[in-house]
């Protein structure tokens, strides 16, 4: 498939950005007409009107965007590490550490640093460092990564990392701590609230930023290692660089959104079809497919069964899995490093 | 426990200065500090046994609307329903309660800070005994200036207070109450639980009282190792069948095998509210039926 213009799938992107934002803004469980959500937009709904319209459905809408948005990020940063179109943070484990990370610390076994506020992101960021760190000595076959060590490496990781979050919610004696860490475990964007989403917003797009940044090694280190390396790259300070992202990226978004899966992998693709594989064009672009993904997947999630919701990593699990089915059995993943 | 007396005490002074002129400061069973300016027109509880006690307390029609899993008394069934897990603020919130009660253990603390944030206030109840019961429908009658709470309260402890009486003067008898009997996995309570208190308030001696804490989950060795004389299974159906298919070797025991497994209605005994006393009455039945033969209460 010849690649469009990058121009028509940005604009594509906002257009489609921009619909997903206001139906986000003007559809939800309480049904009030489109009438009461612009009165409350300009200020002249009811205290309750105002409170759902701009405390409830914008933080939540830009939570979306920034967990959408970050963790496509993350998955190109994934995939430009390891050169292979599979890798995702939730299939190579950073999820599941930035999981078991946040929930050690909820549930008090790991002491806050600072502040909750603080403490919490933190621990998960160091839960999903660990996780990749191991991931990559495990998967590590000489100079070479190895595809199927990599993605089993990534599955008994995130298999060893649940059965410590189940440990922790286990021996936890309190039920309302034990319904906080499923929600870590489902996904869910329904806690979302002022000031809360600043945090996972502003490092999303700072992760966006950094990445774009790097776009050119990025570019070369596609070509494989050594001529990367040729060409003046700083080959193995890029990929802990590009380590280091990921986690950061991963634990912040995962301890404000819970375990939201396939993003990374769906969103990168997608734009990649669409606009070809130079990182200038396609950070910027997974960026906004993945925040357009996630705005649509939370308002399936939100609408879907009346009256309930579902958790959002369901809807992207239901998504992205056959998905990522879709890439192993093609040609591509067999491109290995 | 004093210093709960002592909030109680207090917010009850409070209301009987006639505060309903100014904003009221209390503190509910987390510590939390919840500013009420007036008794609330309607609320919401995010809990069905708050549910039942506001009914109780007040009357159905204080009601703002119901969670999902709401189903006592039946009329709440007629009232706009929405979800509490994971709770859905927006549906909450256009419901117009002025007022949100929760559950400690059901309701997570930061559910009920994501809604005083909102400029909804949230009190927590927390039923750690019995007698928190009366005291939770007592604390209503103040925060909802209702009356029905303090006489809910009075019939309950009342009851209480009878069955005691009824079996105080026969042997306690070793009890395992569970949760359930057909799911394969032993879920019960600790002794730190409402639950457990009022299988000893029935003359009762709850097995797994060993276990701190709210719950337990004893292994069948346990179980086998101290045979307790009764089973009771918060269930319905036929308990001791769905108890020997998912957990054979308990068939081993005697009170299985003599057809000394009972079931206890489950809202009754999961639900704290008005209704646990049935479940108490139940129970020390169960127990002790000479000491409710005829006459004998």
């Amino acid at each position: 498939m010849t690649p469009r213009s990058p121009l028509l799938v940005g604009l594509a992107l906002v257009a489609l950005g921009l619909v997903a934002f206001v139906a986000a803004i003007f559809v939800g469980s309480s049904g009030l007409d489109a009438g009461r959500v612009w009165a409350a937009l300009v200020g002249d709904g009811s205290v309750a009107e105002t409170a759902i319209v701009r405390q409830i459905r914008m933080p939540r809408a830009l939570l979306a965007m920034a967990v959408g948005g970050g963790l496509a990020v993350v998955g190109v940063a994934m995939q430009a590490l390891v050169r292979n179109p599979l890798a995702e943070p939730y299939v190579l484990g950073a999820s599941g550490g930035a999981s078991a990370g946040a929930a050690l610390f909820y549930l008090g076994f790991v002491p806050p640093v600072i502040a909750k506020t603080v403490s919490m992101p933190l621990a998960a960021v160091i839960g999903s460092w660990l996780a990749l760190v191991f991931v990559f000595v495990v998967a590590k076959d000489g100079p070479r990564l190895s595809t199927a060590r990599l993605l089993l490496a990534g599955v008994a990781v995130s298999a060893l990392l649940g059965s410590v979050t189940a440990f922790v919610t286990f021996a936890s004696p309190e039920p309302d701590k034990l319904r906080a860490v499923l929600f870590w475990l489902l996904g869910s964007l329904s806690g979302a609230q002022w000031p809360g989403v600043l945090l996972p917003l502003g490092v999303a797009m700072g992760g966006a930023a950094v990445l774009w940044a790097l776009a050119r090694p990025l570019d070369l280190l596609a070509t494989g290692e050594e001529p990367a390396l040729a060409l003046g790259v700083h080959v193995e300070a890029l990929k802990r660089g590009l380590l280091a992202l990921s986690a950061i990226v991963t634990g912040v978004l995962v301890a404000s959104a819970g375990l939201v899966g396939f993003v990374g992998l769906i969103a990168p693709h997608a734009v990649r079809l669409a606009a070809g594989p130079g990182h200038r064009r396609l950070v910027p672009l997974a960026f906004g497919g993945g925040a357009v993904f996630l705005l649509f997947a939370d308002l399936v999630a939100r609408t879907l069964l009346d009256g309930q919701e579902l958790p959002v990593g369901v809807v992207t699990a239901l998504c992205g899995v056959p998905f990522f089915l879709l890439l192993l059995r093609s040609s591509d993943a067999e491109r290995v490093v | 426990m004093l210093l709960r007396a002592f909030a109680t005490a207090l917010a009850l002074v409070l209301a009987a200065c006639g505060s309903e002129t100014g904003p009221r400061d209390l503190t509910d069973d987390l510590g939390r500090a919840v500013q009420l300016e007036t008794a609330p027109d309607k609320v919401v509880a995010l809990a069905p046994n708050l549910t039942e006690m506001v009914a109780a307390a007040a009357g159905v029609e204080r009601l703002a609307g119901v969670a999902i899993a709401d189903d006592f008394p039946p009329e709440v069934e007629a009232l706009s329903e929405f979800q509490s897990y994971p709770l859905d603020r927006e549906r909450l919130v256009s419901l117009g309660p002025g007022l949100v009660l929760g559950t400690v253990g059901v309701n997570s603390p930061q559910d009920l800070d994501a809604l005083a944030s909102l400029g909804l206030p949230a009190y927590a109840f927390a039923f750690q005994e019995v007698a928190d019961i009366p005291r939770a429908l007592r604390t209503l009658d103040t925060l909802l200036a209702s009356e029905g709470g303090h006489a809910a309260a009075a019939a309950f402890e009342a009851r209480v207070a009878a069955v005691r009486r009824a079996t105080a003067t026969f042997p306690t008898r070793s009890v395992l109450l569970l949760i359930g009997a057909d799911n394969g996995t032993l879920f019960a309570f600790g002794r730190d639980s409402y639950a457990s208190e009022v299988v000893r308030l029935a003359g009762g001696d709850n097995l797994t009282d060993r276990f701190p804490g709210d719950a337990a989950q004893p292994s069948v060795e346990q179980i086998l190792a101290s045979p307790p004389e009764v089973i009771l299974v918060a269930g319905s159906g036929d308990v001791r069948r769905q108890l020997v298919e998912s957990v054979p070797a308990l068939a081993a025991l005697t009170a299985v095998q003599e057809g000394r497994v009972y079931a206890v209605e489950p809202d009754h005994i999961l639900r704290p509210g008005p209704r646990t006393a049935d479940a108490l009455e139940a129970i020390a039945r169960l127990l002790h039926p000479e000491a409710f033969a005829a006459g004998a209460a």
